[in-house]
């Protein structure tokens, strides 16, 4: 056993050239005798005596028997060998094999995240690499869900036969003049309704369709019907302009009514496509709609408003219009919704442009929709850059649409105290060949902070000027703590900083972030801050 | 839940290669399984807590991921089977820690599944996925050096299917 733990320890403790040094037979001591050296090669001249022969005998016996225990230590740790490299060639040969070393259910979230992003075509493609990817790939069914109207008919097929029986499935459809949706499509989808996770439309018209002989597609998917889908929980129509007319809203009286029976549609999304409320949208959490107003717009907002005013469970609204220079009318009136489940609003306006019917539009909109418990309010309008310039030389006039939009955006009577998250965004596209038009624009938009007591963070990205304004005398503390200009090129920081302090709001301040924020003066306003409270800011 | 006490403990780990490094509990705990071996071994901070299956050069590789991400919030459990909300972002630093060769990336991988570090294990698992995009199935063959290995009726099966997965 001496042996063995010499040797285990010689296992671990071997200095380099130690086992060479071992091997040389003149360094062992029975090795070391001149007499076998002598007579082992042949150059003795005397007969062996006695004494010698038991001396060599006796050294023979040694290295026999040395021999002997090395062989069978050798076997056995050969043996051991070969079980540890049994055990962890497996093991270590994968940590050199790149791809092949990932096993299987890797692999298929490696997959899962390709085809997620870059389509279905991804998992047919994936199917064709080698055949332990094809096995991957075919028995994951989350690849195979996504049916859509260009595949063909052997691709919609294999697709249902690969996504399992009990899957969702993810229903694309392209509706337009030139790709038509095949029969055979829409009735392999509706065979499989009840497994309808999501569905999403994309259709167009020529300007030879009239609008009042269009049929949407979703018609043709059993919309009038009443179908069960028991899984759908997410649905976005979006309807494309064509290049030579109006658009189609479906506005009006005759609008589209689903008949669909869909207690888990929490997400509905509409584009320039208008849908008449429904039982269909009971459990709805979440509304978008993008519309481009019509002259005559009120049928529109007043679809909207009551799509919202029957869905109780909404919390997230997002609600983006576009197109105010066609309205006509300068007044609004819509009737009023009540919605306390709505939390978040995101409200934003396109090609917004410097009018009364806009301003007009807004107020009567925002005055409409009570939304009491919101708590984070997202306000964004892109302007026209024609009004932008227009009102650089009439610095009155900017001022004086700021403060009716802003106004019009949080009214004087409507306090929003659950607001505590607000963000405002004011952009405008510089167009190609008004390099040289003046890039100021005069006026100020005024923030009523005494609107939303409790907002804490503040954010603001805008090209007009800013000024904030609190009641004077005001006597609860102001919460604001988080205020972050991005953006801002016309941002005065000493005439921000003064106001804030001179409102009483400069005290619950505890971030201030000005980020990529032109002509931005630092320490001009670094001076207003003052170095007091830059320390307790530091401090904090 | 951490304590304070925890945040200053220092944790031991051994590679595979028998490289013992030392960390700090915050840092180590982003692996969930490190953290349930260290609940299981108690207060005992001298104990070193084996890792088998990773070399020292991963190992080094995920502690500098792990030392990065140390204050991020738990990742949320994933409740959907929705493929659809998957998203390929990389954050920047991510991005560029992931900038390794294949063969680190695909250990980093295996690492994070062992050592059960969900946000690297989908750090790298994105990066493949980015790797293999509108790739043809010959250029991903290539790319990681497959072999074709079907048979002649499974190639007659996809030259089959390439018929009808044509674009349209």
């Amino acid at each position: 056993m001496d042996v063995l733990r010499a040797l285990e320890k010689a296992s671990t403790s071997t200095k380099p050239g130690e086992v060479e040094k071992a091997c040389k037979k003149e360094n062992w001591e029975v090795g070391q005798n001149a007499d076998l050296q002598l007579f082992a090669t042949g150059h003795a001249e005397r007969p062996m005596d006695a004494e010698t022969l038991s001396v060599l005998s006796l050294n023979a016996c040694r290295v026999h028997s040395m021999a002997g225990i090395l062989k069978a230590l050798l076997e056995t740790a050969s043996e051991l060998q070969r079980e540890y490299e049994r055990c962890l060639t497996p093991v270590l040969s994968k940590l050199s094999k790149g791809i092949a070393a990932i096993p299987d259910e890797l692999l298929a979230l490696i997959f899962k995240h390709n085809a997620a992003m870059y389509g279905r075509k991804q998992a047919i493609r994936l199917s064709h690499v080698s055949r332990k990817f094809r096995a991957v790939a075919l028995s994951e069914h989350d690849l195979w869900t996504t049916l859509h109207s260009g595949a063909r008919k052997e691709e919609i097929e294999a697709f249902i036969s690969r996504s399992g029986r009990d899957t969702g499935l993810h229903i694309v459809v392209r509706n337009h003049p030139r790709h038509s949706v095949s029969q055979h499509f829409l009735e392999t989808c509706l065979a499989v309704s009840s497994r309808w996770k999501s569905v999403e439309i994309e259709e167009s018209f020529t300007s030879t369709d009239r609008p009042a002989e269009f049929e949407s597609i979703i018609w043709k998917m059993g919309g009038a019907s009443h179908l069960h889908l028991p899984r759908l929980e997410d649905l976005r129509i979006t309807h494309l302009q064509d290049d030579f007319g109006p658009g189609h809203h479906h506005s009006g009286p005759n609008l589209l009514k689903i008949s669909w029976t869909s207690p888990r549609l929490h997400v509905l999304a509409l584009n320039n496509f208008s849908l008449a409320h429904s039982p269909a949208f009971a459990a709805l959490t979440s509304f978008e709609y993008a519309l481009e107003l019509e002259p005559l717009c009120g049928a529109q907002i007043k679809n909207i408003l009551s799509i919202l005013g029957a869905s109780p469970n909404i919390s997230h609204l997002r609600l983006e219009m576009s197109h105010f220079l066609c309205l006509v009318l300068d007044e609004y009136r819509f009737p009023e919704v009540h919605c306390p489940s709505i939390t978040s609003l995101d409200l934003r306006f396109q090609e917004y442009t410097f009018s009364d019917g806009a301003e007009g539009l807004i107020a009567a909109f925002i005055k409409a929709l009570h939304v009491p418990d919101v708590q984070k309010l997202s306000l964004a309008i892109h302007f026209r850059f024609a009004d932008v310039v227009n009102h650089i030389v009439t610095k009155d006039v900017g001022n004086e649409h700021l403060t009716r939009l802003s106004d019009a955006l949080i009214p004087v009577a409507n306090i929003r105290s659950s607001l505590t998250t607000l963000a405002y965004k004011f952009t405008y596209d510089n167009p190609r060949g008004w390099k040289n038009a003046p890039k100021i624009f005069w006026g100020t938009f005024p923030i009523h902070l005494d609107r939303t007591p409790n907002v804490s963070s503040l954010t603001l990205t805008t090209y007009t000027g800013v000024r904030f304004t609190r009641e004077e005398g005001a006597v609860v503390p102001s919460r604001l703590h988080r205020l972050h200009f991005r953006g801002c090129n016309r941002l005065n920081g000493r005439g921000v900083i003064q106001t804030l302090k001179a409102t009483g709001v400069w005290n619950s301040i505890e971030e201030f972030v000005i980020e990529d924020c032109v002509d931005f003066k630092s320490a001009v306003t670094l001076d207003a801050v003052g170095k007091d409270e830059i320390a307790r800011l530091l401090g904090l | 839940m951490s304590t304070t006490e925890d945040k200053t403990r220092k944790v031991k780990l051994v590679t595979s290669d028998n490289e013992e490094f030392e960390v700090d509990w915050e840092v180590a705990t982003r692996s969930v399984l490190i953290k349930h071996m260290l609940e299981d071994i108690g207060e005992s901070e001298e104990q070193a807590i084996p890792l088998p299956n990773v070399t020292a050069n991963v190992l080094k590789k995920v502690l500098e991921w792990c030392e990065h991400h140390r204050k991020d919030p738990e990742p949320a459990p994933e409740s959907s089977d929705d493929n659809r909300k998957r998203t390929l972002e990389i954050g920047d630093w991510d991005a560029k820690f992931i900038q390794v060769d294949q063969e680190m990336l695909f250990e980093i991988i295996l690492a994070a599944n062992y050592l059960d570090i969900k946000a690297l294990l989908d750090v790298g698992c994105k990066t493949v996925a980015n790797m293999i995009k509108g790739k043809q199935p010959e250029e991903i063959r290539k790319m990681f050096n497959i072999v074709n290995d079907f048979t002649p009726e499974e190639e007659a099966q996809i030259k089959k299917e390439n018929e009808w997965a044509e674009d349209r």
